[in-house]
């Protein structure tokens, strides 16, 4: 009996002639040949060719289309970075190098080990020592604290201490039962969530306290429970809106960006104009006014995407964001305990959470907070972290494949 | 093994829950942009369009007739020679510079040539010029000729005057003074509410022609009250006087005299939640979303107090309206009871796109109530406050108001009037001087000279 | 001119782009969705198997190869059995092993040979994990699911 593999020829095919295409066109952008650019569409293609294919023979149980779900999202990313502002893709794709050889080491890490024990309490307290540490020494962008300038580079703790918060939560759910000892777990997410908020990094506040819910929830299937921790967050949230004036002010502007337009709300009413103005099918790939419109290249790359292909195409980008998210939950269901689960899950979970909360800012379907769009926003931090998690779903995946591989082998399957 | 599988179960609900999150996405940004896709690009903040008026020649903006009102000499706007004309139509032409919501902004996408239509493209390039650098003519709804013959009878005088074919919703006039000259909008030295256009943007307090809501809804309730008016009356401790003392009457004699007190009690007879209802039927609290032109909401409030709700039968308390949305609830009288669509775009490139689409016009009445309210506007010309608005050689329906408000202290009264004319004539207008007195003093005449110049 | 060129040509591919983008994840969810349901089916399967046989001796170009055992199997060298051994001496049906009260049962259904351990079975015989079956020449190893094997 043989379990085949389906060719996904065609899926990389395609992708790599989007990318040629989409690369092709940009050259002649701006009336003069631009053969960096072709060259730069090239370069993307072989090293997604060469990404997959040695990873493929690598990692004999990894899951492709999690791999390929991702290398589209990239894909698209770069050339709208490219189009926006060549430089910044370049770099972009430093990183995407950079970031893809320590997803690699992620990946074997992960795929050996059992969760990390004593460990786990060293993690927690990194994270908020990242956290904290971003309230301390950093510098104000956008009014929001997040960005350590390192001089060479700078960085965004909080996208590291996410993952962390997904090792430890995976840690103390999987390992504890009765309720009094999660306290420390939920004394942990409270600090992060506070230190976050008065960061002003909404954003991640709201991904971790979502992450938290539902991975609590899973974990426990204690309804009950999960209820409680919602109304706290119904209660916290109505807190901070009367506490801190920045909360305050993006409730506001997400109910009518139009009168603060001089101010707060000329962001979102560019990223809707832009939108607007794309409809459908957009207005072409180089035929938008990206420029006019903050933070185009991170945040609100999804409304230049919206403006450029259109919102059929912006459509599909979100439905590639659930294609991860529901090969992910196939990893974490077939996985061999819970920790492996709740490590794949929770990655999964923040992954499609802050695509959600970030989208559904610049679609004014709820307030707007900083964070990135996983994969395609430009970012080093952004990409690294994302990149840690594709490793760690790959990863658990491997570890997945290798004992169904045993299991079958023992019962005379053949596994091509 | 059991707590596994409780576990799988819950993450599989989980997912289920992702799943749905992401459709809520997709769809929201599906329905919120072709809903209001139109409505947040052409505003005046938009760079696009103050972008491509720098580097395209937009295309000419014709009336209905085919008089020119705005067209491009290179990157020059002009407009039409004579200055009146100008002024008439200049609100709903709008400016170049973002300072008025008019077609120049709502139509930039087609003047511009914005609309990314590759056969437009195609040719543009074939013939020999610069792709996209030219935009579309455009034909509008408006009658320049009648414009400029409204803006004369206005004499100057604050106020709005709107003409709407009933039918179809065309708009065929739409004057605010005060106006600007689309000339020199950017260096002449307006008065503050030059750039506003009342006939959309003003929201003034309806007065008596609220009395067609408040009759509708007695109708609707089958409510014909019998009541004897003695000039005042005091209804929840506040005070409502007439003219003068009306006498006993039914519905539909109160409604051709326009007596206070008795609508003033039949409001309070139907109740506040019930007005409220059918103020709301007629689209009041409403936000509109036209795609041609961008009306502001008029509002109705009711609160516990039955004074208020009295004055809010009568079309005072913290009632408002704009006179387009009065031109409308008069072109739904006459449409047997549909609130038709407005519409401002006739043609694009005189391909002579079909833009007919009548999707959001409202039904708010039965035809039978229409009809009723319809019989009796008749008798208000005829016989009633507004005898003034009729003329010889067609039928006028119609209802005056006289609406009262306060400015420096002083009690002031705008002067309305909303009325038709029948089906071979099927134009429905509004008529509203600000400050001015009586609506049956000002308004009406005026509207009496629009019917005869739209009888030809 | 390359100006215009450009503008056209964006215009015109942003159906391309679309087309392409929604035919990759067609393709993506349908090739996934396939992989998953044909893992899912064998490994169900797998899942039923009650053990194996591990070919041990007299088929040389299949020595240690590993044939899955379900509740109810025919053994023999015709197209027709559950576990085909293709040798001169296993007969067509040569003979059946089966689940019964959680014991494995070997039932010889020829006049050939088989064995167990070595010894000659002519009737129906339980086997454990570790028995050798001979059919004719060829000899396999039993392996029984541990959680199966009936604690004797």
């Amino acid at each position: 009996m043989k379990i085949s593999r389906r060719s996904t020829k065609a899926i990389l095919f395609l992708q790599q002639i989007f990318i040629l295409s989409a690369f092709g066109l940009l050259t002649i952008q701006n009336g003069n040949l631009d053969f960096m650019a072709i060259a730069m569409g090239v370069a993307l293609c072989v090293f997604n060719l060469l990404q997959y294919n040695i990873l493929k023979a690598a990692f004999r149980h990894m899951d492709r289309f999690v791999l390929l779900a991702a290398q589209f999202l990239w894909s698209v990313g770069i050339i709208v970075i490219y189009r926006i502002n060549p430089e910044y893709a370049f770099k972009q794709g430093i990183i995407l190098f950079g970031s893809t050889i320590v997803s690699v080491i992620v990946m074997l890490v992960i795929r050996k080990s059992h969760d990390f024990g004593k460990w786990n309490w060293l993690f927690m307290l990194l994270a908020i020592a990242l956290l904290g540490s971003t309230l301390i020494l950093s510098k104000t962008i956008g009014g929001a604290k997040n960005w350590i300038d390192l001089k060479i580079f700078s960085f965004q703790p909080s996208e590291f201490a996410k993952i962390l918060f997904i090792m430890g939560s995976a840690y103390f759910l999987s390992t504890r039962e009765k309720l009094f000892s999660f306290f420390p777990y939920i004394l942990f997410t409270g600090i992060c969530v506070i230190l976050l908020v008065a960061a002003k990094e909404l954003g991640t506040g709201l991904l971790l306290c979502g992450t938290f819910l539902i991975l609590f929830f899973a974990a426990t299937g204690r309804i009950f429970l999960t209820l409680i921790g919602v109304g706290v967050f119904g209660v916290g949230a109505y807190a901070s809106y009367h506490i801190f004036s920045h909360v305050r002010t993006r409730v506001e502007v997400w109910l009518d960006p139009w009168s603060s337009y001089n101010d707060q709300g000329y962001q979102i009413v560019q990223g809707l104009m832009a939108l607007a103005s794309g409809g459908l099918f957009g207005v072409g790939l180089g035929n938008g006014m990206p420029n006019v419109i903050p933070a185009s290249h991170t945040d609100y790359i999804f409304s230049v995407i919206g403006e450029e292909f259109g919102i059929l195409f912006a459509a599909v980008v979100i439905v590639f964001y659930l294609v991860f998210i529901v090969r992910g939950m196939l990893i974490a269901l077939n996985a061999e305990n819970i920790y492996d689960a709740l490590l794949v899950f929770g990655c999964t979970c923040m992954l499609s959470l802050q695509g959600f909360i970030i989208i559904g800012g610049v679609i004014k379907l709820i307030p707007l907070t900083g964070i990135t769009l996983p994969f395609i926003s430009y970012g080093g931090s952004s990409l690294l972290s994302s990149m840690i998690q594709l490793g760690i779903i790959e990863g658990v995946a491997i570890k997945n494949g290798k004992k169904e591989e045993k299991e079958l082998r023992m019962m005379g399957a053949d596994v091509l | 093994m059991k707590n596994q599988q409780r576990f799988r179960t819950n993450m599989r609900f989980s997912l289920g829950f992702f799943v749905l999150l992401f459709i809520v996405l997709i769809v929201y940004m599906g329905y919120s942009v072709i809903k209001n896709g139109t409505t947040w690009y052409a505003t005046p903040y938009n760079p696009r369009i103050a972008n491509a008026r720098k580097n395209i020649n937009g295309g000419t903006i014709y009336d209905r007739n085919g008089i020119a009102l705005a067209w491009s000499e290179g990157t020059t706007r002009k407009y039409h020679q004579t200055q009146s004309i100008r002024r008439a139509c200049s609100h709903v032409v709008g400016d170049i510079y973002g300072k008025t919501i008019g077609a120049e902004t709502t139509f930039a996408k087609y003047l511009y040539g914005l609309d990314s239509n590759i056969s437009v493209l195609l040719d543009q390039i074939l013939s020999g010029e610069e792709a996209g650098g030219q935009g579309q003519d455009i034909t509008l709804t408006i009658d320049a000729q009648l414009s400029d013959y409204i803006y004369k009878k206005m004499d100057g005088r604050r106020g709005s005057v709107v003409v709407l074919n009933y039918r179809t919703g065309e708009i065929l006039a739409s004057v605010s003074i005060l106006t600007f000259d689309p000339n020199t909008v950017n260096t002449d030295e307006l008065e503050e509410s030059a750039l506003v256009d009342r006939a959309t943007m003003g929201r003034y307090p309806p007065g008596s022609i609220m009395k067609i809501v408040t009759a509708s809804a007695a109708v609707d309730q089958g409510l014909d009250l019998t009541y004897t008016c003695t000039g005042s009356d005091t209804i929840g401790g506040q005070l409502v006087t007439c003219t003068k003392e009306h006498g006993t009457q039914n519905l539909e004699e109160a409604f051709v005299n326009s007596c206070n007190t008795y609508f003033a009690n039949l409001s309070v007879k139907l109740g506040g939640s019930t007005l409220k209802k059918q103020a709301e039927k007629f689209s009041f609290n409403r936000t509109f979303d036209y795609s041609d032109i961008t009306l502001y909401r008029s509002n109705f409030e009711i609160s516990s107090e039955l004074g208020d709700i009295a004055w809010a039968g009568i079309g005072q308390y913290n009632d408002l309206i704009t006179p387009m949305h009065a031109a409308l609830m008069a072109a739904t009288i006459a449409n047997n009871g549909v609130m038709p669509e407005p519409k401002l775009l006739k043609e694009v490139g005189g391909s002579g796109l079909s833009r007919w689409s009548n999707g959001k016009s409202v039904k708010v009445l039965s035809e039978k109530t229409a009809s009723i309210i319809k019989n009796m506007m008749g008798k208000v010309v005829q016989s009633g406050t507004g005898t003034s608005a009729g003329i010889s050689g067609a039928a006028v329906y119609g209802k005056t108001g006289t609406a009262e408000y306060m400015e420096d202290g002083e009690i002031k009264n705008h002067s309305w009037f909303v009325g038709f004319m029948n089906e071979e004539h099927p134009y429905a207008l509004a008529v509203l001087f600000e400050g001015a007195g009586y609506g049956s003093a000002y308004a009406a005449p005026v509207a009496a000279d629009i019917f005869e110049y739209l009888l030809g | 001119m390359l100006d215009s060129i450009y503008k056209i040509m964006a215009t015109g591919m942003r159906f391309w782009f679309l087309f392409l983008a929604i035919l990759i994840v067609i393709l993506l969810i349908a090739v996934s969705r396939k992989e998953y349901r044909e893992r899912k089916a064998v490994l169900g399967e797998i899942g039923q198997y009650i053990g194996y046989l591990e070919i041990v001796g007299g088929l040389p170009e299949a020595q240690g190869t590993r044939i899955g055992i379900a509740s109810e199997n025919t053994i023999g060298s015709g197209r027709g059995a559950d576990i085909v051994i293709r040798h001169p001496s296993v007969q067509r049906v040569h003979a059946m092993i089966y689940m019964k009260d959680r014991a494995l049962i070997l039932s010889p259904l020829t006049k050939g040979v088989t064995q167990i351990n070595g010894r000659r079975a002519n009737n129906a015989y339980e086997v454990h994990t570790g028995d050798v079956i001979t059919f004719g020449d060829v000899s396999a190893k039993v392996f029984i699911r541990p959680e199966l094997e009936r604690i004797v």
